[in-house]
Formats: structure tokens, C-alpha cells, sequence
């Protein structure tokens, strides 16, 4: 019978009734965009924020949750990580722009729960750093027990693309297939002829279309890519490291007239943080994670600190299924090693990241119209004490630790052998250098 | 009961006697094979390759000629009850076939003189199965499991990286394929196949399951278009997400192709000559929806990909060798996508009682070894051995249940719904309204009837799984008008039973396709005593083989060993027989063990071997490679597998 009890309870809680109505009194509202304040409510209807304010009258229907002493802040926001897709790398070209990891979202992946478990409900899910330009990311929200892989996406945000400077597309497809780019230099030559050939296909399609030319061009989605982000209407996320890069990049842009782009990793982001303010060009950093390879032995735990301070909007990210779980502490970092505010701490995780994404109309902050997507903690989430008590997106329940499962899988393989405590890939952890050279293995064995 | 001996080529039997009364007068061996592999320089190698092979082809060719003529022959089942048609009952009567076609039915049957009879008093007759897609009777291509090497990898031939939609089944049917002789064994006579490949394989056939070509053997070819979410390997497109962007690129190029063909074809002047691009140009028919698109999405995430292409592009979708639909059914109806639904099914792990019960017969057969009422008397000594042996073995099967892991069992909990998931898809669709058929892309024939049983168990009607196996994929094929029911003047493709078809014990006794019978050899039972309580026979010992191969027929040993639930087997051919073998964790189904392995030596062969045992022999096939498949036979030394 128990065995029965088991199977029927995990039915009940997968066909739960997507409410998405949602009340949270009496708890501490860090805001971000608007200070924080005590002992307020939060209203959340049809998975958005509807009101903000002391002593809210529940609306009848409402779940209501008594947050008395407890701390809430908008979802935690990451703008680097590679969860809920099957695939990361199409390490095939050093140009992948036509791939897009939305095509490979699934929703079965365990660590969109755990990343839940750390209060984030919005991630960058994106390509690997395998190819310097690489495929087009998916923003998505954690809205963990759907089982339709469109449900995953966040409708609405910009669609976005992974580009990848230095030592991973030279190794890949330079030392690997001796093709360009075998140096630093023909990184730059990659980027040069690809925004050129986008822009070639662009201008022939434009002759095709105005009646110029009356053969059409051969159609390519790697070029109507490149295309696409001349047009401005894909946001740049870039691997990098070195400073030398992100300037050369930044050139190559400037060069092209390509505005939006937000440099990843950036370790050596310091060295270069008013240019990069200059530009426009955002950062997204680890709180204290370097030394993982040559390229990235020079740099500071104050890096975020540094480029906030400059005027860069920074965001600290996990890239990794075990960081993801506590940005909350790596947020907290900043704070021993650059003394920021408990704000500007917090806006690292929340807003910055929303910023990055283009979606910070939606989400980062708690404001009225905004998308309902809490993180609840029983302490200051900037505290080594806070551990995260409920996650709410867009109104919904998704993570409640008084509700937590030990086999919280949606999936089961039915020919799968048991005991099967160990999953078969390791995802967690910095041992391998970056979570972005998923599934390259292969390209470094087989040397051609 | 008995039909003209000619007739009944169905049989391994019937194949054996065949090789004999052929006195084939070649030498071959696999071992001899091989030697000759090690010694001979490349190209005398290659020579001798190809060489062997002419000869196997030609050995093909005489077999053929054996074979009967018998478009004319006319058939009377008599006294039969006949499923004409899924929801029908049976009605009692006597089918007439002539010219392969079914040329009356009913209760008054004109007898022609010359008509062959055959007594089916009170066994049953359905249409003959169609299979709704399947790789029967396809040869893979040989360098299917090359890694082939390219310069630059973004930018790979399309045919080396798996990109080949302008191939067609039809150009890879052997009618000597060992599929086509099961399949028709299990009740089908028409297949939907489709070549072997990656993302796009090529464009499909509608075939019947006999004939001694590829053009006797088609009724349609390049119906339809296959594809698959498989990767292209070490090149573009690899991952699925390389897969999907390269299905949008050549959907999309063939949709700018057709205009611009049509453009040049209506006014040349000024527009550059459209360049020809065989794998573009094959796909403009699925742009013009004149073809669906087969596309295999076994998983959920399959499905979604699949579904998202669909919804993405607009071409017209039957989803394939689906297996886990359960949350795609809202979508699957909104979109109006054909499905096939897997044939194959997770194994069931056996129910907590079972075993109990099993632990008890287990007892039993022990007792009844002690006062050695079977085989040999079992000396004292021996049947203390095994009262020692059995008292061991449950003291640990006690130990074993004193530990429980609540953690294992819930997961095992868990495996066991995702079963029984699995299990009932074919009769979540049918409450859903989602007709459907099935297919065969990575199951065997013979997982038909009891997975069948174990779909209707689980809440599928009768009704609904015939109509899956014959009026639906006839529909879906556009071949409703010659096949999938039992009518007069369709195809005389018939399945002929000894209990209605969906009963446990039912069996097959005959399968008509287009008018020629094929009569399905009933195998002997298997003496239950001999073999494990579990109902799958005990095969453990010292056995020898021989193999029919080419005379002289090659022999060698065979050591089988259990462990736990699976079985290492080990091979030696006579001429070394210290170069053994070895293969582990094969599983026993039942008596049928089927097990590969890669035999190098210059050259990589791979040899898979499908036996079945019956008691103290065993008799099956072993498929050599690209040399064929032969029969093989064996029987056991001793119960030791030991050399």
C-alpha cells in the first residue's frame, strides 16, 4: 500500500491546478528597485504582481502564505548557465550562429529543481564556448513539473546568442581540425567574416526583395543569423577572459554597428571596466573563480566590485548546476571582498542579470505588473544562515521545502537499472574548467 | 490440413532441405574466412572479398529458382470463422483465393476442380497485418557504420553526413532479408518500409512481404519521406539542436527552390539557371505535402522537436515509433498528426508474488529431481549436492529479503508506473479518439503478440488493435482499396489462426500474401519439467554447434554460464579452439537466446547468433556479416560449461 500511496502522491502533485494566484504577508520585501519594507504583503494574480502594501485583504480563492519573519526578494536571475536543455555544444564549426539550444529544452531536467531549491527562477540557458560565434541561447523560467518543453521558454525575451573569445574555439577547431582560428588573431578574422558575410546575405536578399535581382539567394540560417544580429535584434553574450579580447571585440562590433553585447566570464574585466562602460557593453562575472586554465590566471575576487563601480551593469552567474544553487552567497561575496551595499549586492542576482537578458521589464525586482516570481528565505538572503523556505514563479509554488521530495523526477526510463542513485554525468562542480565545453570531448580526441 | 510441400518455403526446416538437395560445392567457413583474411595481402584480400561474395549472391540466385511459380494457384480455406473487418464478429464460411486476389467469400463458395483445399475447421482468418513502418526486408548500406572523415566538418557532402532524402527503400530490398520471412511469420504482409540512415534517411515503399526481387515485391515506391533525430557523427549536424536547425535550413531551401524552379520554368530571361541539388529537390514533394513526413519520436522530447518542426514549417507529420505520448496527447489532437505507436514495450519486472511462487516451484522441481522420476536417477551423492545447493541458495534468498531499502523501493515503485506508462499508451489513445498503427522500427517481429496482449491487459480494445495492425495503416498507406480487410477482390492477404488471434496460446497457422501460402512450422513444446521455474529454459552446459554455412559445415563449442539473470556465452570454432569468444549479459527470453559479437581480424565482422532450445538441442540462425544468414545447430556435451 505504500508503494501506492508513493505512485498516487506524485500523480496528485504533478497534476496540481496551475494557480497562479498568490498571497505573501507579513514578510521583509527587498525590492531592489525600491528599498525594502517590513512587514508587507504581496499580491500576486494571474502570475503577476497586482499590489504591494500593508495589511492586503485576501481575495477569496487566494492562497495565502504567512511570511511573518521571513525575508522576500524578486527570483534570483542567471545570466550563465546551461540547464534544462539536451544539448550544449554543436562543436562543428567555428561558426554555429544557426543552432539554437531552444530547440533542445526539456523540461525533465532535475536541475531546473535544484536551481529552484536556491530561490532562482529565471536562467540563461545557453550554448557552449566551443565555436567563437556559437548558437543561439533560451531564457527560461523555472517553471519546474511541465512537461511541454515550450512551457519552459520566457515568452517575450530577446532572443540572444553565445559568442566565445580565446583558448576553447582555438583548441576546438585550431589545434583539433587545423582550421582558423588557430590564434587569437584569426579569432578576430572569424567574427570579421562572418558579421561581413551577414552582412552580404542581408544586402542580397534586400536586392531579391526590392525587385532588383530576380534570383533569390541560396537560403542560409547561419547567415540569416548574422543578419539578424547586424539588425540589433539578437543581444550578444560573449565568453571572454583576457582584456586584449574584449577590446578587439568591441572594435569588431563598433565596426559593424552591433551595440548589445554582455561579456561573459570577464576576468580580466577589471583591467578594461571604463572601456567597457564606455561601449555600453554589460559583464557578467563569478564571484571568485579563476586560475581554471591559462588564459584566466589574472584576476580579482574584486572584479565585480571594479566594474560596478565603473558604471558596467554586472550580474555574478553560476555557469555550473552546484553554484546555481546558492548565487545568493556569491552574491554575498562582493560584499566581503568589494564592500558593496546589501543593493547593490542583491541587483548582481536580480535586476543586472534582467538587464543582460532584456527582460528586466518582467522580472528583478519586485513591482506592480511585474512577472510574480518570489524567492522566500527564512533569513537575509545575503546571510550564511539564509536557506530558501519557497520559490514562486509567475505566482505558482514551485519549490516548498516543506514539500520536498527525495525523487523529485518527472521522468522515469522505465529500462533504467536500480538502484540508480548516481546520475550518469556530472554536471556540478569547477573541476572540468567551464560548464561551456559540454559535449566537445569528442573534438579534442579525434584529432583529424 | 496439409498443403503441397513446395509451398511451405516459410520454415527453417523447409531452408535446410533446400541446402542439402543443392550439394553446394564450396568450401566456406567463417574461421576459413577469416584464415584467409590473415594470410593474403590486402588486395588479394579485397579479390577474394569480393569473389566470396559473387558467390554467396549466386548461391542466392539458384536458390530462387527453386522456388514455385504461383500466381495462378487457386485456394479454398474452408469452414472458417472470418474477421473480415475490425468491430466485425466472425462469421462462418470459406474464403476462395485466385490470382492473388480474394475472389469470393462466404458461406457459398464455388469450389473450382483445380483449386487446392484447405480444412480450417475452426480456426480463424483476419486480413493480413500491414506494418506501418519498418526497415523489413531494407539492407543496411555498407558504409552505414563507417566514421567517415571529412575536411571541414561545418560544411560535410550532405550524403556522408546522413543528409540523403533522395534515397529510396526500393534500391535497397533484398527479398532474401531474414525480416521479410518474420515478419510474414507474425501475420504481415504488406510493410511501409524505409532505409537505414540518419536525419534523412531517404523516401519510403510500400512492399508485400514476398517475391524474388525488389519489382515483384513493391506496390508503391518513394510514398513518403523518413527522418530521424540522429546525428551526423564528428560533423555537421551533430547534436540535436545542430539536427533541427538543419532540418529548417533544407525544408526552407527546398520551399525557396520550388519557386525558384518555377520562376525560371516560366520565364527564364534574366534569372540565373537554378542549380540541381538531388537532397533539396527530394524534399520539394513534402513541401507540396504529395508526401508525409515519417517521422521517428519514440520519447516525449522527440515528439515535442518533432512537432515543433511541424508547427514551425507546415509539412504534414506522422509521428512514429512513438512511446511516450501521455503528455503530448492534447497537442497530438490540436495538431491532427498521424501516429505509430512502438510495437516494442519496457520489460514488466516481475511482481514480489511471482517470485514467491517461483521460489516454490523451484521446490517442487527439486522433489521431483529427488525421486528422479525424470532422466537419468541422480546418484545419493548427487541429490545431497543438491539438497545442499537448494538449502544455500535460501537461506541467502532469506538473507536478501531481510534487507529492505525503502529508497530502492521507491524506486522501483517508480520504474514499475513508468512500465505500466508505457504500457498503456495504445488504449490512452484510443480513449483519446487518436487513431492509430503501429510500427517497427527498433522491435522485433515477434515482440508483436505479446506486447499486443499486454496493450489490450492494460485497456486497449480488440477491436482497435486489429484495426491498428490492418485498416488503419492501410488508410494511412492509401491502400485501403486492395488490402486491410477480407473482401472480394482485395489482395489476398490473409492471417490464418488456430484461436482467435488475440488469445494467449493463439497461433499462427497460415499467411497468405497475395494468394501464395506460407504455413508457419509449429515448434515442438519445450519439455516444461527440464527447464526454470521462470518458464525460460535451462540452457546451461557444454554444447556443440554446427553451422550450415557452405560444406563443409563448421562446428566448434559453445560454453553457456549463468549468472544471476544473464548468461555469458562463450564460442570456439573446432579449428582453434583456444580462440574463444566471449559475450556477456545476454538475456534468455523464454528458450531464445540471441547474442553478437565483433569478430576481427583484418577486417571487423559482425556475427549475431539466434538460437532457440528445445531440452538436450538447440536450433537457429547465425548472420555472418554481409555474407547471410545460415542455419545453425547444436546440442549439449554436458551441464558443465566447462572445456
Amino acid at each position: 500500500m505504500k508503494r501506492l500511496l508513493f505512485i498516487l502522491s506524485f500523480v496528485i502533485i504533478c497534476h496540481v491546478g496551475y494557480s497562479q494566484d498568490i498571497l505573501v504577508k507579513n514578510g521583509t520585501l527587498i525590492t531592489i528597485t525600491d528599498g525594502v519594507k517590513e512587514n508587507t504583503d504581496i499580491l500576486i494574480r494571474n502570475g503577476k504582481i497586482s499590489q504591494i502594501a500593508k495589511g492586503i485583504k485576501a481575495p477569496s480563492g487566494v492562497e495565502v502564505i504567512d511570511a511573518e519573519g521571513m525575508y522576500i526578494m524578486p527570483g534570483i536571475i542567471d545570466a550563465h548557465s546551461h540547464l534544462g536543455i539536451d544539448a550544449v555544444n554543436e562543436a562543428t564549426d567555428p561558426n554555429t550562429a544557426h543552432v539554437w539550444v531552444g530547440d533542445a529544452l526539456n523540461p525533465y531536467d532535475v536541475g531546473i529543481y535544484r536551481a529552484l531549491a536556491g530561490g532562482v527562477t529565471t536562467s540563461h540557458a545557453m550554448h557552449g564556448s566551443a565555436n567563437a560565434v556559437g548558437g543561439q541561447c533560451e531564457t527560461i523560467k523555472h517553471r519546474w513539473g511541465v512537461h511541454d518543453p515550450e512551457e519552459l521558454r520566457m515568452i517575450g525575451a530577446p532572443r540572444t546568442i553565445k559568442f566565445a573569445l580565446g583558448e576553447n574555439p582555438m583548441r576546438v577547431h585550431g589545434e583539433g581540425r587545423g582550421l582558423t582560428p588557430r590564434t587569437r588573431m584569426g579569432m578576430e578574422q572569424v567574427f570579421r567574416k562572418s558579421f561581413a558575410d551577414g552582412q552580404a546575405y542581408m544586402d542580397a536578399w534586400n536586392d531579391y526583395n526590392s525587385g532588383k535581382v530576380k534570383t533569390p539567394p541560396a537560403y542560409d540560417l547561419k547567415m540569416q543569423t548574422m543578419a539578424d544580429i547586424l539588425k540589433g535584434e539578437i543581444l550578444i553574450h560573449c565568453h571572454s577572459y583576457r582584456a586584449d579580447e574584449i577590446l578587439m571585440l568591441m572594435d569588431v562590433l563598433s565596426d559593424y554597428g552591433v551595440k548589445n553585447i554582455t561579456f561573459q566570464h570577464v576576468n580580466e574585466g577589471f583591467k578594461v571596466a571604463p572601456e567597457l562602460a564606455a561601449f555600453g557593453a554589460h559583464a557578467s562575472v563569478f564571484s571568485d573563480w579563476w586560475a581554471y586554465k591559462f588564459e584566466v590566471y589574472y584576476s580579482t575576487a574584486y572584479n565585480a566590485t571594479i566594474l560596478a563601480k565603473n558604471g558596467v551593469v554586472t550580474s555574478i552567474n553560476s555557469d555550473s548546476r552546484e553554484l546555481i544553487r546558492h548565487l545568493y552567497h556569491e552574491a554575498a561575496k562582493t560584499q566581503k571582498y568589494g564592500d558593496l551595499s546589501d543593493n547593490e549586492a542583491l541587483k548582481m542576482i536580480t535586476i543586472n542579470p534582467a538587464i543582460q537578458l532584456g527582460i528586466d521589464k518582467e522580472v528583478g525586482s519586485l513591482e506592480k505588473g511585474k512577472d510574480g516570481d518570489l524567492a522566500i528565505f527564512n533569513k537575509h538572503p545575503l546571510s550564511i544562515y539564509a536557506i530558501p523556505q519557497k520559490t514562486i514563479v509567475d505566482g505558482h509554488i514551485r519549490f516548498d521545502i516543506d514539500n520536498d521530495m527525495d525523487d523529485i523526477r518527472l521522468d522515469v526510463d522505465p529500462t533504467e537499472t536500480i538502484p540508480a542513485y548516481i546520475e550518469t554525468q556530472s554536471h556540478g562542480g569547477h573541476s572540468c574548467g567551464d560548464g561551456c565545453m559540454q559535449g566537445v570531448a569528442e573534438h579534442l580526441l579525434h584529432k583529424h | 490440413m496439409q498443403v503441397t510441400g513446395n509451398y511451405s518455403i516459410g520454415s527453417t526446416i523447409d531452408k535446410h532441405q533446400i541446402f542439402k538437395n543443392r550439394r553446394i560445392i564450396a568450401n566456406i567457413s567463417l574461421n576459413w574466412i577469416l584464415r584467409i583474411f590473415t594470410i593474403m595481402n590486402r588486395t588479394i584480400r579485397a579479390i577474394s572479398f569480393i569473389a566470396l561474395f559473387c558467390f554467396l549472391s549466386f548461391m542466392g540466385n539458384s536458390q530462387n529458382s527453386d522456388e514455385p511459380a504461383v500466381i495462378t494457384a487457386k485456394f479454398v480455406i474452408q469452414n472458417v470463422h472470418i474477421i473480415a473487418k475490425p468491430g466485425t464478429p466472425a462469421s462462418f464460411g470459406s474464403v476462395l483465393i485466385e490470382d492473388g486476389m480474394i475472389k469470393q467469400v462466404g458461406r457459398a463458395v464455388t469450389i473450382p476442380f483445380d483449386a487446392e483445399i484447405i480444412d480450417g475447421d475452426s480456426m480463424y482468418v483476419y486480413a493480413g497485418f500491414i506494418d506501418a513502418l519498418s526497415h523489413t526486408g531494407v539492407k543496411k548500406s555498407d558504409t552505414d557504420d563507417d566514421r567517415p572523415k571529412v575536411k571541414n566538418p561545418g560544411y560535410p557532402p550532405n550524403d556522408v553526413a546522413g543528409i540523403t532524402p533522395e534515397l529510396s527503400a526500393f534500391d535497397f530490398i533484398s527479398h532474401k532479408e531474414k525480416s521479410i520471412k518474420d515478419m510474414r511469420g507474425q501475420g504481415f504482409g504488406i510493410s511501409h518500409v524505409v532505409p537505414h540512415g540518419r536525419l534523412f534517411p531517404g523516401q519510403g515503399a510500400i512492399i508485400l512481404l514476398d517475391g524474388n526481387n525488389a519489382d515483384e515485391m513493391t506496390i508503391k515506391k518513394n510514398t513518403s519521406t523518413y527522418s530521424q533525430f540522429k546525428g551526423a557523427r564528428g560533423m555537421y549536424p551533430q547534436t540535436i539542436i545542430g539536427q533541427m536547425a538543419k532540418w529548417r535550413e533544407m525544408y526552407r531551401s527546398a520551399s525557396y527552390a520550388k519557386k525558384h524552379n518555377s520562376s525560371f520554368a516560366t520565364n527564364p530571361v534574366g534569372i540565373k539557371r537554378p542549380s540541381y541539388d538531388k537532397a533539396i529537390e527530394a524534399l520539394i514533394p513534402v513541401v507540396d505535402k504529395k508526401q508525409k513526413v515519417y517521422f521517428k519520436a519514440s520519447k516525449a522530447m522527440e515528439i515535442s522537436r518533432a512537432m515543433a518542426l511541424q508547427k514551425d514549417l507546415g509539412f504534414s507529420i506522422v509521428l512514429s515509433d512513438v512511446k511516450q505520448a501521455t503528455h503530448a496527447i492534447k497537442s497530438i489532437k490540436a495538431s491532427k498528426a498521424d501516429i505509430l505507436l512502438s510495437i516494442s514495450l519496457p520489460k514488466e519486472e516481475k511482481k514480489d508474488e511471482d517470485k514467491k511462487k517461483e521460489e516454490k516451484d523451484k521446490v517442487s522441481d527439486s522433489k521431483v529431481i529427488e525421486g528422479s522420476t525424470i532422466g537419468a536417477p541422480l546418484s545419493a551423492k548427487e541429490v545431497e549436492k543438491k539438497k545442499k545447493e537448494h538449502k544455500a541458495k535460501s537461506k541467502k534468498e532469506k538473507k536478501k529479503k531481510k534487507k529492505k531499502d525503502p529508497e530502492k523501493e521507491r524506486l522501483e515503485a517508480r520504474k514499475k508506473a513508468a512500465v505500466a506508462e508505457y504500457v498503456s499508451q495504445a488504449a490512452m489513445l484510443e480513449k483519446n479518439n487518436i487513431p492509430f498503427s503501429f510500427s517497427f522500427i527498433d522491435s522485433k517481429a515477434k515482440d508483436l503478440h505479446p506486447n499486443i496482449r499486454r496493450m489490450i491487459a492494460a485497456g486497449l480494445s480488440e477491436k482497435t488493435a486489429l484495426a491498428a495492425l490492418t485498416t488503419e495503416p492501410a488508410k494511412l498507406l492509401g491502400i485501403s482499396n486492395i488490402a486491410g480487410t477480407i473482401e472480394k477482390g482485395k489482395l489476398a492477404n490473409i492471417v490464418m489462426t488456430d484461436k482467435p488471434y488475440f488469445e494467449e496460446k493463439s497461433k499462427i497457422n497460415y499467411v497468405f500474401v497475395e494468394g501464395t501460402p506460407f504455413k508457419t512450422e509449429v515448434k515442438k513444446k519445450k519439455k516444461k519439467s527440464e527447464d526454470g521455474a521462470d518458464g525460460s529454459a535451462d540452457i546451461v552446459g557444454k554444447w556443440t554447434y554446427e553451422m550450415n554455412i557452405p560444406m563443409p559445415d563448421n562446428t566448434g563449442v559453445i560454453l553457456i554460464e549463468k549468472t544471476d539473470d544473464t548468461y555469458k556465452v562463450s564460442i570456439a570454432s573446432v579449428d582453434d579452439l583456444t580462440d574463444f569468444e566471449e559475450i556477456e549479459d545476454i538475456e534468455l527470453d523464454g528458450n531464445n537466446l540471441v547474442f553478437d559479437f565483433d569478430v576481427t581480424d583484418g577486417m571487423t565482422m559482425n556475427v549475431e547468433m539466434d538460437l532457440n532450445f528445445d531440452g538436450e538441442s538447440f536450433e537457429g540462425t547465425v548472420t555472418a556479416g554481409q555474407f547471410g544468414t545460415f542455419d545453425m545447430s547444436g546440442s549439449r556435451e554436458s551441464k558443465t560449461p566447462k572445456f
